[in-house]
């Protein structure tokens, strides 16, 4: 078994792309359950009234767009159907708003939205905590008063009454979390403790083990688990999308990486010196 | 044909020669194509989204140099001072600005963080019967666990110095085992969802040979 | 003037915070707002540090001709090309939208996306059942990884349940033990930047 032991890594990332190769071009298509989690994710933006306002907070970079963007396309999907007005934002993440309203737009176009009407996009403003904290101060100050493209904020009939982030505009804060800033540290203790705004939160599958405890304390209203979760959202809003085509790699993935530490420990025991 | 999916394409299979040879001349040279596209975006974004409104003030509510709130020409200087740091002569001024920002950011922890803190310990006062045996369980559990670990980051106490501590710090150890073992599978299940969706893109969105 | 000014400068900037969050008189006077609005300021002024340290490093390659200078001559032209075409027509311009998508998006996520084969490599080369803790993380991992994809509910059903109670149950008791630990660090950090015990960023030794 020292073969196993002194593989070249390169056949081993070889497979890696020959398997999920294989899912792509022949979807395995397995059922997904629905989690507690989604569950009561979409059952807090169901119960928000028609026409509310929401807070997404693009709390992510280019690197995490696989797993996020499907979340908040669904979101959109949920959002757009109950009227809900749309402010995407964050002061941490430069790539984030603009990543996120690309996919808002796609979703707007089918559902007949409009920008400036049902969702702006308020940019990348930068300051991180600062500026978070700003926004529940004085929002106009925050923004500088233009969207990311620098169009003035009070031609937008959706900016219409809105003064600061604060619990009496908004009815929740849809905020993301890969990394610093993020839920955690950013939507969680600058925006929505201070306002008392119920704030859910979407996470990459990575930071999952990390949010949970936030949520298990109340802290966060809701959560979307990673791409399973993503999943699940879409399965619940009935726009199935790359979040469910994602778990069949995951799928295979998991089994693959599986196999791979049965060999290597089989390998391992098998050559291993006992000890004279 | 799409010639952005094309563009596209190549980027992807691009950084993918990095798999086979971490020195290949088509490494090195998207790597450098995209670094200075990725900051030169920056500039033009900054621009629009913040500092162009600063300076010049195109939003219509908010304050600006050019609306005659001169008192912003301060944070400015301020904020400009950290270039010195690329002057050896006056290098040291750089360190106000930054002075500045990390008493920011210190007194931002103090001031924002202890209502998250308190409420993850008030949350830890777990309900050990709750009238159902599976809940209840689990409650004890958490307690153990959360408690265990706790008692293993204690540095001041010794770890063997009474059963209570030694048990602790075992079941600590054990706890955190698990954590980490939960970050590590899901940080594999991650990593393979963002490559499925560039493969994805090769296959399905360039050429076309995706099911579903 | 050195040293003394910008540590008393992140005292008072830090007890600035403090106060103006915690007495409501200072809130009310409105000059933690007007503290933000300054500090956002000083905070915008840093962006084009990315580009300045770019050019000073790439600038001097492609002056003295150093091995692989043609490469830092091309970060240079794409930096500032693009730098000026975002200026001049927006980053959702047709031409630097395109560019946006088709480059620096698929580039950026590919890199991300590598992780995916050396994450593989690490577990084949590392994971190894050597003690009884390291058993537990590959067990623990393979029960997570199998029941957070659809396929272990698919080959055993209930599996997906186990996933979940091991990710609610005692990971989230770990996690939150190592978490209140990560806060009372950083609570201490913050109050060793505030007596000025943390000097790092001073150019010393703390």
């Amino acid at each position: 078994m020292q073969w196993a032991l002194d593989i070249d890594r390169r056949w081993i990332w070889a497979i890696i792309f020959i398997i999920i190769g294989i899912v792509i071009i022949h979807p395995l298509g397995l059922p997904i359950t629905i989690s507690p989690d989604t569950q009561q994710f979409y059952d807090t933006v169901q119960a928000l009234p028609d026409g509310s306002r929401v807070l997404v907070g693009a709390s992510f970079d280019v690197g995490a767009q696989g797993e996020i963007l499907p979340m908040i396309r669904a979101f959109a999907y949920q959002a757009f159907a109950k009227n809900l007005k749309l402010y995407i934002f964050d002061a941490g993440w430069t790539n984030g708003p603009k990543l996120a309203t690309q996919v808002v737009d796609q979703v707007a176009k089918e559902m007949g939205k409009q920008y400036g009407v049902d969702y702006v996009n308020l940019g990348y403003k930068p300051g991180s905590s600062t500026t978070y904290t700003l926004m529940t101060q004085d929002l106009m100050a925050a923004t500088k008063g233009v969207d990311q493209n620098g169009k003035s904020l009070s031609d937008m009939p959706i900016m219409q009454g809105v003064q600061k982030v604060d619990k009496d505009t908004f009815a929740l804060v849809f905020g993301m979390d890969i990394g610093t800033p993020g839920a955690t540290d950013a939507w969680l203790p600058l925006i929505s403790q201070p306002t008392g705004i119920p704030l859910v939160v979407g996470t990459i599958t990575m930071s999952v083990p990390t949010n949970k405890p936030f949520l298990a304390a109340g802290q966060y209203k809701a959560m979307l688990d990673g791409s399973r979760g993503a999943a699940e959202y879409e399965a619940l809003v009935g726009h199935p999308g790359p979040a469910i085509a994602q778990q069949d790699g995951a799928s295979l993935a998991a089994m693959y990486v599986t196999l791979l530490i049965i060999l290597a420990n089989i390998a391992w025991v098998t050559t291993r010196k006992k000890p004279a | 044909m799409d010639w952005g999916i094309l563009a596209g394409a190549i980027c992807t299979i691009a950084v993918w020669t990095y798999l086979a040879d971490n020195q290949n001349p088509i490494w090195e040279l998207i790597q450098h194509i995209y670094i200075g596209l990725a900051y030169g975006w920056s500039v033009g974004y900054y621009w629009y989204t913040y500092i162009g409104p600063t300076f010049v003030g195109t939003g219509k509510d908010v304050d600006s140099l050019r609306t005659g709130h001169w008192e912003y020409i301060i944070p400015i200087i301020v904020g400009l001072l950290i270039y010195a740091r690329y002057i050896p002569s006056i290098s040291w001024v750089a360190r106000y600005p930054l002075s500045l920002v990390l008493g920011w950011g210190a007194g931002y922890i103090l001031a924002f963080n202890p209502p998250i803190f308190m409420g993850q310990i008030t949350n830890s006062f777990y309900d050990l019967w709750t009238g159902q045996l599976s809940s209840s369980i689990n409650n004890w559990i958490l307690l153990l666990c959360l408690l265990g670990t706790l008692m293993y980051f204690f540095f001041t106490i010794r770890r063997d110095a009474n059963p209570v501590m030694k048990g602790g710090v075992w079941l600590g150890r054990w706890a955190i085992m698990v954590g980490l073992g939960a970050a590590f599978g899901n940080t594999v299940l991650y990593r393979y969802n963002l490559f499925y969706g560039r493969l994805h893109y090769i296959l399905g969105d360039w050429l076309h040979i995706a099911g579903g | 003037m050195r040293k003394e000014v910008p540590m008393v400068l992140t005292v008072l900037a830090g007890l600035f915070v403090i106060v103006a969050k915690y007495l409501h008189a200072v809130d009310q006077l409105g000059w933690f707002t007007v503290g933000n609005r300054w500090f956002q300021i000083v905070y915008a002024m840093f962006f084009l540090l990315g580009v300045v340290s770019l050019t000073i490093v790439h600038g001097k390659n492609v002056q003295r001709r150093r091995s692989k200078w043609v490469y830092s001559l091309i970060l240079l032209i794409c930096m500032y090309g693009y730098g000026i075409l975002t200026l001049e027509q927006t980053v959702d311009g047709p031409e630097a939208n395109w560019i946006y998508n088709n480059i620096i998006v698929p580039s950026d996520s590919t890199v991300f996306a590598l992780l995916a084969f050396f994450i593989t490599s690490a577990a084949y080369r590392a994971f190894r059942i050597r003690t009884r803790e390291a058993t537990v993380l590959m067990i623990t991992s393979v029960i997570l990884m199998m029941g957070t994809a659809p396929i272990g509910d698919t080959i055993i059903p209930g599996w997906g349940t186990l996933a979940h109670w091991l990710m609610d149950v005692p990971n989230s008791s770990a996690m939150r033990g190592i978490q209140i630990g990560a806060y009372l660090g950083g609570f201490a950090v913050a109050l060793r930047i505030l007596f000025g015990l943390e000097r790092a960023h001073l150019g010393g030794a703390s």
